[in-house]
This record gives C-alpha cells, sequence and structure tokens, in this order.
C-alpha cells in the first residue's frame, strides 16, 4: 500500500507537497484527530513560500491516498534538517 | 531593591479603625477618574488617594456636578498621606460619586521608577516626553511589582528588561536602531524557526481611557488589517490601554502593535558563541542561514547567557513580509 503523504494546500495559488511523514495524528473514542504534523525534508517546500507561509491557508491530508484530515496551515517549524508543516482540523 | 515578586506595597480600608468596605486606596497617576471611599461613619468625608493629589478637578454625583465639595491633602488616622474630600452633606445609600483628580507624574517612566526605582530610565522618559506619552490611572487590585512594570509598558507599547541598558524602550525597536549582531551559518548551532496561526491578529479591539468609578472603558476603536484578513482569515484580539485617554494616541500605539503582529511571526531559537552573551534583550541581530525563512532583521526577545554550558541561547523574533495596512473600522464612546 503505497504510504505517500500529500498535503493540498488551498487559496488563490494551491499547491500540493508530496512526500514526509505524517506525525501526531490519532482517531480517539468520542472524537476526532483535530491536528497533525508533517516533516518533510528541507527542499520538499519552496524557501520563497516559507518566508512568508500563509497561515491560515485551507489544507487537505492525503495519506495512501486516503483523505485523513481536511483543516488549516496552523504552524510552521523549520531548522536545518526538516520543515514541519502542523495542520489543524 | 524591591523583588520583582513581591505584590507592591498597596493599602485598604481596613488600615482605618473603621469603614464601610474593604477597598484598595488607589494610587493615582497623571489624570484619572476615581471612586472616592467613604472615611468617617457620617459620609461627608472621604478619601480620594492614598498619597497627595495635585489637584481635584471635578466631582460629580450620579453623573451630574456635584456643589459645595472642598479636598484637601492631609494625613489619615495612621499618619499616612492621603488626599481628602469634604462634602456639604451626607449622601444617600447607593449614590455613585466620583472625582476626577490629577496624582502622580504620568510619565511612564516615572511611574516605573515610583513602582521600582532605577537611576536608569532617563531615556525613557525622555522618549515618553517627545512622543507626548502621558498615562492617567490608578492602581486599585493587588499585583506583584513585574505584573505592574508589564501593564505600565503595555500602555505604551514598550518592552521592559533588567537587560536593557535603559530598562524599558519602544517595541518593536528603533528599525534605524544598532545592529548588534550579524550572525552567519557557521556561528549559529541547534536553531529553530517556528511561527503559529494563534500569533497572528488581524482584527484588534481597543478599549481605552478606563472610569474607574464606573469600571468601564469610556472609549474604544477598532482597527483592522484587511489584506492580512484575507491572507489568514479574521482572528480578532483585544488590546486594552486603560491608561491611554487621547484616541489618537490609542491609535498610534495599537496600530504599531497590529502591524507587528498581522503577520506570520517567526521565533528563532539557536545556540551561539559565548562571546554574546552581551546581547541586550530588545536589540536587533541579523540572522543569515541558507535555510533560515528569516529576510529580516530579529529582535532579541530572551537571552540564556548559558553560564557554566559555554554557550549562549538567544530567542528572537521577526515577522514575515512586509508591514501591513492598518485601518480605523470604528471608534466608539460608552453611554
Amino acid at each position: 500500500m503505497a504510504t505517500t503523504v500529500l498535503l493540498a494546500l488551498g487559496g488563490l495559488h494551491p499547491i500540493d507537497i508530496e512526500g514526509g511523514a505524517v506525525q501526531d495524528y490519532h482517531r480517539p473514542l468520542n472524537g476526532e484527530g483535530a491536528s497533525l504534523t508533517v516533516t518533510l525534508p528541507p527542499t520538499a517546500v519552496d524557501f520563497d513560500w516559507l518566508c512568508a507561509p500563509p497561515l491560515g491557508l485551507d489544507c487537505r491530508v492525503t495519506y495512501g491516498g486516503e483523505l485523513i484530515m481536511i483543516g488549516v496551515l496552523y504552524g510552521v517549524e523549520v531548522t536545518v534538517a526538516a520543515v514541519k508543516l502542523r495542520i489543524e482540523g | 531593591m524591591r523583588p520583582l515578586s513581591d505584590s507592591i506595597p498597596l493599602r485598604d480600608t481596613s488600615a482605618w479603625p473603621g469603614y464601610a468596605t474593604i477597598d484598595i486606596i488607589p494610587r493615582v497617576y497623571g489624570r484619572a477618574r476615581i471612586r472616592p471611599l467613604r472615611y468617617n461613619e457620617v459620609g461627608t468625608l472621604y478619601v480620594l488617594a492614598d498619597h497627595a493629589l495635585e489637584g481635584v478637578d471635578a466631582v460629580t454625583l450620579n453623573g451630574v456636578s456635584l456643589p459645595g465639595w472642598v479636598w484637601r491633602n492631609g494625613a489619615d488616622m495612621t499618619g499616612h498621606a492621603v488626599a481628602f474630600l469634604q462634602l456639604s452633606a451626607a449622601l444617600a445609600d447607593g449614590a455613585a460619586l466620583a472625582a476626577e483628580v490629577r496624582g502622580l507624574d504620568g510619565n511612564p517612566a516615572a511611574i516605573l521608577n515610583d513602582l521600582y526605582p532605577r537611576d536608569d530610565l532617563q531615556d525613557f522618559a525622555l522618549y515618553c516626553r517627545n512622543a507626548g506619552l502621558i498615562l492617567g490611572g490608578a492602581l486599585t487590585e493587588r499585583m506583584t511589582v513585574r505584573a505592574a512594570l508589564q501593564f505600565v509598558v503595555d500602555q505604551v507599547g514598550a518592552v521592559w528588561s533588567a537587560g536593557l541598558t535603559d530598562f524599558a524602550t519602544p517595541f518593536p525597536p528603533d528599525p534605524n536602531g544598532p545592529l548588534w549582531a550579524s550572525l552567519g551559518p557557521l556561528d549559529i548551532a541547534d536553531w529553530t524557526a517556528k511561527c503559529e496561526l494563534d500569533a497572528v491578529i488581524t482584527r484588534l479591539s481597543v478599549p481605552f481611557d478606563w472610569d474607574y468609578s464606573a469600571g468601564k472603558a469610556r472609549q474604544s476603536v477598532l482597527l483592522a488589517a484587511p489584506d492580512a484578513g484575507l491572507v489568514h482569515g479574521e482572528r480578532s484580539a483585544e488590546l486594552a490601554l486603560p491608561w491611554i485617554h487621547e484616541a489618537r494616541q490609542a491609535v498610534a500605539i495599537a496600530t504599531t502593535y497590529l502591524q507587528w503582529r498581522a503577520r506570520p511571526l517567526w521565533t528563532l531559537q539557536c545556540s551561539v558563541s559565548s562571546r554574546y552573551r552581551d546581547l541586550p534583550p530588545g536589540g536587533w541581530i541579523n540572522v543569515a542561514h541558507p535555510r533560515l525563512p528569516i529576510l529580516s532583521d530579529c529582535v532579541i526577545t530572551d537571552l540564556d547567557p548559558g553560564y557554566g554550558r559555554g554557550v549562549v541561547t538567544v530567542t528572537a523574533q521577526a515577522p514575515a513580509g512586509l508591514a501591513p495596512a492598518v485601518t480605523l473600522v470604528q471608534s466608539a464612546t460608552a453611554f
């Protein structure tokens, strides 16, 4: 089964970001997973896009072809080794 | 030197042998509208402040100007300096008495010095005087010295730190101010840069000009950054400026506040050499790294000198993109 993570960001200039790993996502009883983090290699995201990240932009996260979250881009964390995008639903 | 975690020394009416209710006896700075506290059982003598006042400009009863009053500075039964208000006749129960008074120096630097005596506030005093920043309000709640200092600087869009050479400075600092360090890729280690949506504000409600007798703001303005709202959504917040009395000043302070926050705010944390131990909080630094998405100078918001570890941890903040346009959506007056 394919385990590709696809992050589809909306807005006036929709972009898709593929690859990386999903973390902090779970499906509790009596609730939905409210947030997740997608960790990507630094080169997976356009640098100019990172310089002014469109926080609040609507976002759909797909894992292995299955839609797992519809939310907004809530946070961005950048280190020398990775870019982490936090999505909240 | 009083510790910052100490409470500011405010007396309450239980210091007197008799009282109507237990209330904090206010400490008044600048011009303020306050509720006098009944001093004698008959109800003809009231206390306005827990110190001498410069003057009393008006006294009202249920919103209507009251004649026949006299004020004076004196000493209460414990020998403590207070300001008295003498009425010609006792008031009915439940009557709303209010007084417009002039108290201690309203320059924010003078207020900081009153709360936490220091000898390095001259520059901040000069900045406030030149900018016409005069506060007017009353301390009527118990709080720590730290909380009181923060409350005062928040009113004028400033920050304070024991690590600052002038103790207090406007925020953001002057963009033409000195650049304290330029750090390249080899100067920083273990760095992270974060920004989050909950720090973005695109709509700001600003209640100001507090009436301490009525317990509410007499004026308010509503500001917005419409272009930022289109990108990040409508994200509302409140900035209370109870000791600001002029709408022009409230709008100016709130505009600067909103321009800084109506865009993603990067928080950078990195480790640097111990030779940067003396970088001042509130100072500008420039940090460059091919993978760091911060293109502008950053303001140092925290510095851990790392004594015994040989490495300094710097936390700095920089907004992403250009300052957005801010518009005045509405101004309102309480009735």
